[in-house]
């Protein structure tokens, strides 16, 4: 137990220090609110009920996808995990404080989307937020399982860039929060929901089992994927 | 196997696809010796070492371990955010155990204990691995290649260090291409080739093995003569005598019979062959 409370604190540190995450999980997001967030509003007055969630579901995908996945590279990927071993360290201790700590990183960047939409662009608070709190935790766990996926499954930071962006990119087009998922013909609106991120939008709009089975079906294949690939990596 | 045995391997074999890397090695290793794993490249050294360590699966054959080991691995990465003393807490955490102060203090790593992994030095890195394999204080030690890559003064320091654990009981087993390195740490040694044990024993065991010669060079006022034999004893008493009856003073005298490296070679010619 203290080995996990040491380990996941020391990860916590060290993605403080890590210039790519705090660029992933905090710049890129925010300066993409600060941007958006004025363009959408402006353009579209309607866009402030949906500003947050709309935001949060594409920094939270930014961190899961792009940010989170090099950490676990950098380690999976290289002689660390070899070193770790040798050393006692156990590598799903790493896996373990990697997820967690990108966790917290990411629930503190939607704390900070949640109070300045309102503040800058006068955005719509959800209408309860416990259950926006519940949708969100849901759906980044989710995100960064999907994460863990690309992270265990790259060999290096080069393949993970290009796979990544392959995640990223459709997930936040065909979502729905760049504009209505329903405008969209059929077949890009089933893609769309191959990625937590049309799920976690609508989850966090409103409670609904819908969105709850979409994401507990990607979760499901997610982990399954990260038993596989973990099966790999121990040998 | 035996209490003063501290590595039994019977039969181990191991092989990559259709490639065979390792044959059936048999040997075991006495606890408190230093004993050098050598071969040329594609022996089979680092399989071998990796079965050891438990860090590779074998495909047939056993390993007996009777102790604790730690591993300081020939091509080592951490985290470059990463600091020495943080990665020594989380393994002492993971071992269950406290980081000794004298562990510490005696690889000098309170020098560097706040620069990040990635600005440290090549001789810096290498401490904290050692430091890193020694952290749960255990009974036996690998090392591959620990000197690689380091300055004068670090190869010194670094010997000491393996010199200091071989008095305290430490058994330690060593992969090196340096074979000065061997020559001057080592008990004994075992040369791998193709897979197998081509010798195991002392090193000078090794030199009887390849038939090395005496080399005795001896100096007077008059100039140095050379000398090679099988027999010094015997030829060194007769140069002495006949110098002593000729009333020519001796100033030098010089016996070699050459280095573990040149041995090494001689012999892994011969096996090729």
């Amino acid at each position: 137990m203290k080995a996990v409370i040491y380990g996941t604190a020391l990860q916590w540190k060290l993605d403080l220090r890590s210039r790519a995450l705090l660029i992933t999980c905090y710049l890129v997001p925010l300066l993409f609110f600060a941007l958006m967030g004025g363009i959408f509003t402006s353009v579209m007055p309607e866009m402030k009920e949906t500003l947050i969630p709309s935001m949060t579901v594409m920094g939270v995908s930014m961190g899961a996808f792009i940010g989170m996945p090099t950490s676990l590279v950098e380690i999976y990927g290289s002689d660390i995990k070899k070193l770790y071993r040798a050393g006692g360290i156990p590598l799903g201790l790493s896996l373990f404080a990697i997820l967690l700590s990108s966790f917290l990183h990411l629930m503190i960047l939607s704390v900070i989307l949640l109070v300045a939409a309102p503040v800058f662009f006068g955005a719509s608070l959800p209408e309860s937020l416990p259950l926006f709190f519940a949708a969100l935790s849901i759906f980044t766990v989710v995100s960064l399982s999907l994460g863990a996926v690309l992270g265990l499954a790259a060999r290096n930071q080069s393949r993970l860039t290009m796979v990544s962006q392959l995640f990223f990119l459709p997930s936040i087009m065909l979502s729905g929060i760049m504009f209505p998922q329903n405008l969209l013909p059929e077949p890009l609106i089933l893609l769309g929901n191959l990625f937590p991120a049309a799920w976690g939008y609508r989850l966090m709009q409103g409670f609904g089992i819908r969105p709850l089975l979409g994401l507990g079906a990607i979760l499901a294949i997610a982990v399954l994927a990260c038993v596989l690939l973990w099966r790999r990596q121990a040998e | 196997m035996n209490n003063q045995t501290a590595i039994r391997i019977s039969d181990l074999r191991k092989s990559y696809g259709n490639h065979a890397v390792l044959r059936g090695l048999d040997f075991s290793i006495e606890k408190g010796e230093i004993f050098a794993l050598l071969g040329v490249n594609g022996a089979g050294k680092t399989t071998a070492l990796e079965c050891m360590e438990d860090l590779r699966r074998f495909d047939h054959g056993s390993i007996v371990i009777n102790g604790r080991i730690g591993i300081q691995l020939q091509n080592s990465a951490l985290p470059g955010h990463i600091m020495p003393m943080e990665v020594l807490k989380l393994s002492a955490s993971c071992h269950k155990t406290s980081i000794s102060p004298d562990l510490v203090d005696s690889l000098g790593i309170r020098a560097f204990e706040k620069t990040q992994y990635a600005r440290l030095s090549t001789g810096q890195k290498r401490r904290l691995m050692l430091a890193l394999a020694l952290v749960h204080d255990p009974d036996i030690l690998f090392l591959d290649e620990p000197t690689a890559g380091l300055d004068v003064e670090g190869r010194s320091l670094l010997h000491w260090q393996i010199r200091r654990l071989k008095s305290r009981g430490k058994t330690i087993i060593l992969a090196s291409h340096d074979m000065a390195e061997v020559e001057a740490l080592c008990d004994r040694i075992a040369i791998l080739h193709q897979g197998t044990i081509a010798f195991c024993g002392t090193p000078s065991a090794l030199t009887e093995e390849t038939g090395a010669q005496y080399a005795i060079r001896l100096t007077t006022k008059q100039g140095t003569i050379r000398h090679t034999t099988n027999n010094i004893t015997d030829t060194l008493l007769a140069l002495l005598t006949d110098f002593r009856k000729k009333n020519i003073p001796v100033l030098d005298i010089q016996v070699d019979r050459g280095t573990l490296e040149e041995h090494f070679l001689k012999f892994a010619r011969r096996t090729e062959q």
